[in-house]
């Protein structure tokens, strides 16, 4: 038995080293930000997804036909939108992070057209916040609009970003070097974007659809 | 041997997934819940039902409350105070209270004078009940920080006065056309209504005095005039319980009403409208063509503009409306004053004494500095509002834009002065603020209170976007609490320390308190007069 399994794993280890291969591509799509805060006793206060932008780079390490190691580098945008129903009060706010996510690619299918899903944890940095829309004086009784650049700050603000990235697609081999991607992927942050700067806990979270396609070669 | 593989193959595709997607919701539960946060409007009266009968409770509810509704956390933060430590440090020194059988009006006082007083905001006001002995305690942080600058309490009280200046002997002040020295004042103080009402001859009190005197001294009165004299002098016993209040004015409302047959010149009701939104108001043309105003109170608008005066007076009565004409008439002569003396090329200048004046409605501005500059607003700084749930959310920084005149006018060229003291609270700061920011305009006197944030009032926003934390004198936690914090156009916070002047003078008391001469305001007016 002991022996069979010896076999068993060496010849897996074999088949996984003869089909073994790189690949590496780029990525482009648009995604759809969702921000989670508990807005407490203020229920006026809505949070509304927006979308934004992703690009990225990709490498890929095949080990067998079916799995590979994948690891992207892309430019995300996590936008969302905070406003009250009460007031003339709208924030639009567009983040944009820098993210490295790490996955196990499981792949099935044919030769040409191939289903696929990744899995994995990813971690990024908040590079700039702006924010734009409408305020109320009602000391004045004036609106503004106004659009600006956020300034972080290091009590509050938690730039570093680390949680789970899922997505599903299908790939198109149309030559023995070249594949095209379409996936749909999910960042799910298990980092809330404040510290928590006061006794009082108060955790938000991103979480984030991305609709994204690719161009790979196959070395 | 391929068979094994493709099998295994599968096994592990399987696997491998099933096992990703446990992963995925193993880690899904990472997300942490933020704790639950109470409002302390003043409709939650839940909310404030642990500060009822414990003193850690009224701290909780207290640091609560700031915590998520003060408006410079971050400015406090910058000056060393960390609220986390302040709850720290001062929870159990208020559990320590609820273990003591008596806790002292003062012992409390003091503990929350500790926990408040280093916050640099200068409207706030924090009452707490002591529940032991039925009292609210009162902070005020900005008073207790002003009290410890030189003569706090004489300057406080000594408002400015005119006597000297409107006297023709001095030389100080321009004369009409009849000789007779441009001044006017008016006060619609209802301490004042009532001082009059009380003192002065043939009228009010002195009538019901002197109808008592005469009814007693009547030999062989009538019985009417028995009953007289006893109506009249149970009406003077009930007067003497009339004090300067809401309460009060209510009481001599009734009386007057209730004793209206008796035909008592100078017994009319007083609007009690009168009570918040009193105003006393000087203005003289002094040597020079100087328009001078002085008011007591940012409550112009409420004389002057008639939707502001029609929501604050309902159905005033002849001797309201009588009231506001007089206010008006005061106003009209530094205005008109300063137009018509600028057509003409006359004007000398111009000072807005804000000194001992407690601020009000911002729309005052353009009934003030504002109806010396050009009409469509005016930039004085910089505001922005706590935004949100957590400390350290704020909205963006607006400009702080305030209205200036509409109605045509001219724009004022002539050197304008502020006169400043640090009685000059609110509006009264925004006021000598915005001189910096006008080329012909500068502010003399004192550096003032320290206390520039808005307040709104919570009749429109519920929620705690109101200022107000809880209903005063009815929760056992009241704060009155700017959420607006102020900002110069450098983004500098003044509240805490207040506005400086450009030249800096103090007012000699006793000089003022025996002759009446004001030397900040002799500075203002060799100011204008010199140019330096």
């Amino acid at each position: 038995m002991k022996k069979r399994s010896i076999i068993l794993v060496g010849a897996m280890i074999l088949s996984m080293v003869s089909h073994a291969q790189w690949r590496a591509g780029v990525t482009v799509g648009a995604d759809y930000n969702m921000y989670t805060m508990d807005k407490q006793y203020q229920t006026d206060w809505q949070t509304k997804g927006r979308w934004g932008a992703t690009v990225g780079v990709m490498g890929q390490y095949d080990v067998t036909d079916w799995l590979g190691i994948r690891a992207d580098l892309n430019w995300t945008q996590k936008n969302y939108r905070n406003y009250r129903e009460r007031i003339p009060i709208d924030y639009k706010y567009l983040n944009n992070y820098l993210q490295l996510p790490v996955m196990a690619s499981l792949s099935m299918g044919g030769e040409k057209l191939r289903g696929f899903f990744n899995v994995g944890v990813y971690g990024g940095y908040w590079l700039t916040s702006h924010r734009e829309g409408d305020e109320y004086n009602s000391v004045t009784e004036i609106q503004h609009t106004f659009s600006e650049k956020v300034e972080f700050n290091s009590d509050r603000d938690q730039r570093w970003d680390f949680g789970l990235v899922g997505g599903a697609g299908v790939e198109y081999r149309f030559d023995n070097h070249w594949a095209v991607q379409v996936e749909s992927r999910y960042y799910h942050s298990t980092t809330s974007t404040q510290k928590q700067y006061s006794r009082v806990a108060d955790y938000r979270y991103n979480s984030t659809i991305a609709i994204q396609a690719g161009v790979n070669y196959i070395f | 041997m391929l068979k094994v593989k493709n099998t295994n193959d599968m096994k592990h595709k399987i696997l491998s997934m099933i096992g990703a997607g446990l992963l995925i919701l193993a880690l899904a539960s990472c997300r942490e819940q933020s704790d639950t946060l109470i409002s302390y409007d003043h409709q939650d009266q839940i909310a404030f039902s642990e500060a009822e009968n414990s003193y850690a409770g009224k701290f909780k509810v207290m640091w609560n409350a700031l915590s998520q509704n003060y408006a410079m956390w971050d400015y406090e933060k910058e000056n060393g105070l960390d609220w986390d430590d302040v709850y720290d440090k001062y929870l159990p020194r208020y559990e320590a209270l609820d273990q003591q059988k008596d806790v002292t009006d003062n012992q409390l006082l003091e503990l929350t004078k500790e926990v408040i007083c280093p916050l640099h905001d200068g409207h706030m006001v924090v009452k707490l009940k002591n529940h032991k002995t039925g009292n609210y305690i009162t902070v005020f942080p900005s008073e207790v920080r002003n009290s410890q600058r030189p003569n706090f309490l004489a300057i406080k009280s000594a408002s400015p006065r005119l006597e000297y200046y409107a006297d023709k002997k001095n030389g100080e002040i321009e004369l009409d056309e009849d000789g007779q020295p441009l001044c006017l004042e008016y006060s619609t103080d209802t301490e004042d209504m009532l001082d009059k009402f009380n003192e002065t001859d043939d009228i009010g009190m002195n009538w019901i005095n002197d109808s008592i005197t005469v009814l007693k001294e009547l030999t062989t009165p009538t019985a009417e005039q028995v009953d007289m004299l006893q109506v009249l002098t149970e009406l003077k016993n009930e007067l003497k319980k009339v004090e300067d209040s809401l309460e009060g004015i209510q009481l001599f409302n009734w009386l007057a009403n209730r004793y209206a047959y008796l035909n008592i010149p100078g017994f009319e009701p007083i609007d009690e409208a009168f009570c918040n939104n009193d105003i006393k108001i000087k203005s003289a043309l002094l040597k020079g063509n100087i328009a001078y105003l002085h008011f007591s109170d940012f409550n112009l608008s409420y004389y002057l503009n008639e939707e502001a005066n029609k929501y604050t007076f309902h159905n005033p009565s002849e001797s309201t409306i009588a009231h506001f004409k007089k206010v008006q008439e005061v106003w009209y002569l530094w205005y008109n004053s300063i137009q018509d003396l600028h057509k003409s090329g006359k004007l000398g200048g111009v000072i807005i004494d804000v000194r001992n004046n407690g601020g009000g409605l911002m729309s005052d501005y353009q009934l003030v500095m504002g109806a010396l500059l050009p009409s469509g607003g005016f930039e004085y700084g910089k505001s922005r509002y706590k935004r949100g749930p957590g400390r350290l959310d704020y909205s963006p920084l607006m400009p702080g834009i305030i209205a200036t005149m509409d109605d045509e006018h001219a724009v004022i060229t002539e050197p304008i002065v502020v006169l400043s003291n640090l009685a000059s609270i609110s509006m009264a700061e925004i006021t000598a603020l915005s001189t910096k920011y006008i080329d012909n305009a500068i502010s003399i006197g004192q550096r003032t209170w320290g206390g520039l944030c808005g307040l709104t009032g919570n009749e429109s926003f519920s929620y705690n976007y109101s200022g107000h934390i809880g209903e005063e004198n009815k929760t056992p936690v009241y704060i009155y609490l700017p959420v607006m914090a102020q900002f110069t156009r450098e983004g500098q916070i003044l509240d805490g320390y207040g506005v400086t002047p450009d030249i800096e003078v103090n007012l000699d008391l006793i000089q003022f308190l025996t002759t009446g001469k004001d030397t900040q305001l002799d500075r203002a007016l060799q100011y204008i007069r010199n140019g330096n």
